[in-house]
């Protein structure tokens, strides 16, 4: 897990070290009083989950603390040990020095914090006996330099210019002598090795956090040397600096100190911890915001596009209305400014809601891992464009269909390793979920060379369920035939597998993206593998919408699921079993008149246009054209549900209002096609 | 379905009319009332609800009492107005024909079981209220807004 950058961690660890510090404090202040089973227990589970989650960000000094916490509250909570005024003193002394250490990490500066007293007395009070003589501190962190060290150096100084490594260690770094000793050693091949610190003994004893310091003379420029350290293995951050008495106290060389293209903050292979610790002040100044506000103030934006749009298209009436007023060119200005504000507004809090994707992908290769391994198949994921951002509504709801098409992939998609060496194909299956922003949208592509769709199987299954007749089957494009393994209750596989093939799975996972008014395709080549392309929306409250009429009723349809508009010749529309058809550049698409399934117009009443307007929409695999009476031109809308009371109604999905004022009816793409397909 | 006597207090009722029949409703369930505006009707919705009407870039359902009472449907006139009432599922307007006044009903002057009176189903009816020469169908709010 080394390679996991975690710097995205960082803010949350930050929060819940905030949040149980709290309850630290909280609950120690009235422990004394007040010493229950249930105080001590909460105490207990405060300083657990602090170690759990310090460790997993290799703040060790943090981990140890919380540690020897726990160690003590343990005895106190089996009656071991009794709550004294001095254990008291000892558990609060934690939380100063624990507060003080998760100051130091929020400013960037890393977990090194000289805990050894406190530690040494915990340890002491959980022994239950009187303090040692020698509480002996048991690492000195790498920041503060023994005196001797720092005179040693001020000497050496005198001969030529010193240069300061500072090297930090992945923290489940395994062997930290080895690496260490590798540092020691490329140092030496390069230069002139001066002093470590701590010494070659302590190192070699690996009694050292994940920091350690060397000084060395050296022609060759710190950045240089700054790549060589980070080549190590488990080397998880090294800062390279020219080292000069009296700052060297400072823990971390200043950036007007060193040589010019030296940054103190480094991008190794490995980004753990340490790197993103040394992210500073931007971590230390987040704020929590609960997301009902985040919504709250997504809404009120909301109310003000449509007032900006109002505001405007009254301005542009007023102008038309008087010419030459100067108060008339003084509201238009206004108006443009405050157009200006409220979409910068609404970027910013939408951006503010904007979450990397990585945050899903994260889940995916531990799943593939075991997945695989349970499946006995070789598989190696690739994944890409991870820092790709979108709205948190969007993410929280396509994790799930990604984890289910990645199953689907690992079990069904790539082979086992005989198969694909029999295939003429590497041993290891490889998939590869990459996201990107394309316009308004997310593109995310799960992509794997596995061995394909049978595509004759899709249609046998097909036939089997009643999908399909034998013969229409026969007549499907392999594409269309495909869009079958949507269908609920249809899998290819052989075999129930524990993993997938019981035929739910792609029905959920089509109906998951059209919910969020998505498109999903598919792609496979028998023998090549396959792909599924999902094109999302960025955010679900405010949409780019195409506005139709049909009937006089003005209808918005989300542009996420616009493929393109036509004006179509009556000539062109034919006929398929008493349905209206259209070829697009030789595909068949079924014609919807939205006017009649919404019940709006009536069949009879049709108008024989020799011209007529035809939105083509895409909504998962499906492509269909909705015959309206008017294109009106493009909009941001912003969403509104129709009211509870309202309940359900086919073909719409909400409402919005209009620049003008007037409310506009959304359509529910996905439930016109229903209705198309029912009547 | 009310035996208990309909009000224990005195209430105040904003009076509508429907054609020729008076309602009314409690004053405290009366959010605003609003001039009648454009409403988007929502094709495929439930015959009662007229549509969607834009109250301060809020969209609210709207609801043709008449429609749901079984009156035959009348222009909108002048006089039309909505009143806009909260309801447990948000604030929803009806299209009364007018507003005509506020009238304070003391518990005394309501008959709990309503006569074949009015022109609307019992459910409706909170009870009918006897103010001078008037009858006052009281309505239950909740009722006849739902579906």
């Amino acid at each position: 897990m080394a390679e996991l950058d975690m710097s995205q961690y960082l803010d949350l660890f930050l929060q819940e070290a905030d949040e149980q510090l709290e309850i630290l404090e909280q609950e120690t202040l009235r422990l004394e009083k007040d010493p229950t089973q249930e105080r001590l227990q909460k105490i207990f589970r405060a300083a657990h989950t602090l170690k759990g989650s310090s460790r997993a960000m290799g703040f060790l000094t943090f981990a140890e603390v919380t540690h020897e916490m726990e160690n003590l509250l343990d005895l106190l909570r089996g009656g071991q040990l009794q709550v004294t005024t001095e254990i008291a003193d000892a558990l609060l002394a934690c939380l100063d020095t624990l507060s003080a250490i998760k100051a130091q990490i929020a400013e960037g500066r890393g977990d090194a914090y000289e805990a050894g007293e406190l530690v040494e007395n915990l340890k002491r009070l959980a022994r239950g006996s009187a303090p040692t003589a020698e509480a002996a501190p048991q690492n000195a962190g790498a920041d503060e330099l023994p005196a001797e060290l720092v005179q040693k150096l001020t000497e050496k100084t005198k001969q030529g210019p010193i240069l300061r490594a500072r090297i930090r260690l992945a923290p489940d770094c395994l062997m930290k002598f080895v690496r260490a000793f590798m540092a020691i050693n490329a140092v030496n091949e390069g230069g002139t090795l001066v002093a470590t610190h701590p010494d070659g003994e302590t190192l070699e004893e690996e009694k050292f956090g994940d920091t350690f310091e060397l000084f060395f003379r050296s022609e060759r420029p710190a950045e240089d040397w700054q790549k060589t350290f980070q080549a190590i293995g488990e080397v998880a951050e090294a800062e390279v600096g020219p080292w000069q008495p009296r700052t060297a106290d400072v823990a971390q060389p200043s950036v007007a100190q060193q040589p010019a293209g030296v940054r103190p903050e480094t991008k190794p292979v490995a980004k753990p911890a340490g790197a993103a610790a040394g992210r500073k002040a931007d971590t230390g100044q987040t704020v929590r915001v609960d997301v009902a506000r985040l919504d709250e103030l997504m809404n009120l934006v909301g109310e003000l596009v449509i007032d900006r749009t109002r505001v405007a298209q009254i301005g542009a009436v007023l102008a038309a209305k008087y010419d030459n007023e100067e108060n008339v060119e003084a509201l238009a200005e206004t108006v443009g400014h405050i157009a200006r504000i409220t979409s910068d507004l609404q970027d910013q809090i939408m951006k503010a809601r904007m979450l990397p994707i990585e945050t899903v992908f994260n889940r995916f290769p531990r799943m593939v891992r075991d997945l695989a391994n349970k499946v006995g198949k070789e598989i190696q994921l690739d994944l890409e464009g991870g820092d790709t951002e979108l709205d948190r509504s969007v993410i929280e709801a396509i994790g799930d269909p990604l984890l289910h098409i990645l199953r689907n992939s690992v079990d069904h998609g790539i082979e086992p390793p005989e198969d694909r060496v029999k295939a003429g194909k590497p041993q290891t299956g490889r998939i590869l979920v990459s996201a990107r922003h394309q316009e308004n949208h997310i593109v995310i592509d799960i992509e794997d060379d596995g061995r394909g769709i049978d595509v004759a199987r899709v249609k046998q299954k097909a036939i089997e369920n009643g999908l399909v007749s034998p013969e229409a089957a026969e007549r499907l494009t392999d594409k269309d035939a495909l869009q079958f393994i949507f269908a609920s209750g249809l899998s290819t596989a052989q075999q129930v597998s524990e993993v997938s093939g019981r035929g739910v799975g792609m029905d959920i996972v089509r109906s998951n993206i059209q919910k969020l008014g998505g498109i999903i395709d598919v792609e496979s080549t028998p023998g090549k593998g396959t792909k599924f392309s999902l094109r999302l929306p960025l955010t679900l409250a405010i949409i780019r919408g195409l506005l139709v009429s049909v009937g006089g009723v003005v209808y918005v349809i989300p542009l996420g699921s616009v493929v393109e508009t036509l004006l179509v010749h009556r000539k062109e529309v034919q006929t398929v079993h008493a349905r209206e058809v259209i070829l697009i550049r030789g595909v068949t698409t079924p014609l919807v008149r939205m006017g009649e399934v919404l019940g709006i117009t009536n069949r009879w009443e049709r108008k024989h246009e020799d011209e007529f307007f035809v939105v083509i929409v895409g909504i998962a695999e499906q492509r269909i054209g909705l015959v309206v009476d008017k294109l009106i031109g493009e909009q941001e809308v912003v969403i509104k549900s129709l009211s509870g009371f309202v309940g359900d109604v086919p073909g719409v999905s909400g409402a919005t209002i209009l620049g003008d004022g007037n409310v506009a009816l959304i359509a529910d793409v996905n439930g016109i096609i229903s209705c198309g397909r029912a009547a | 379905m009310s035996t208990a006597p309909v009000l224990n207090h005195r209430e105040q009722n904003v009076i509508f009319r429907l054609g020729e029949e008076s309602y009314g409703i409690d004053i405290f369930r009366v959010h605003e009332i609003i001039r009648l505006r454009e409403i988007t009707p929502i094709p495929g919705s439930e015959p009662h609800i007229r549509g969607l009407v834009n109250l301060r870039g809020k969209t609210i359902p709207v609801v043709d009492l008449r429609t749901k009472f079984g009156l035959p449907p009348a222009e909108d006139t002048e006089s039309t107005r909505i009143i806009v009432v909260e309801s447990d599922r948000g604030n929803v307007g009806i299209v009364v024909d007018a507003v005509t006044e506020v009238v304070t009903v003391e518990p005394d002057q309501v008959d709990a079981t309503p006569p074949l009176v009015a022109n609307v189903t019992a459910e409706f009816v909170r009870g009918i209220a006897k103010q001078e020469a008037q009858l006052i169908t009281l309505l239950n709010l909740e009722q006849a807004i739902a579906a």
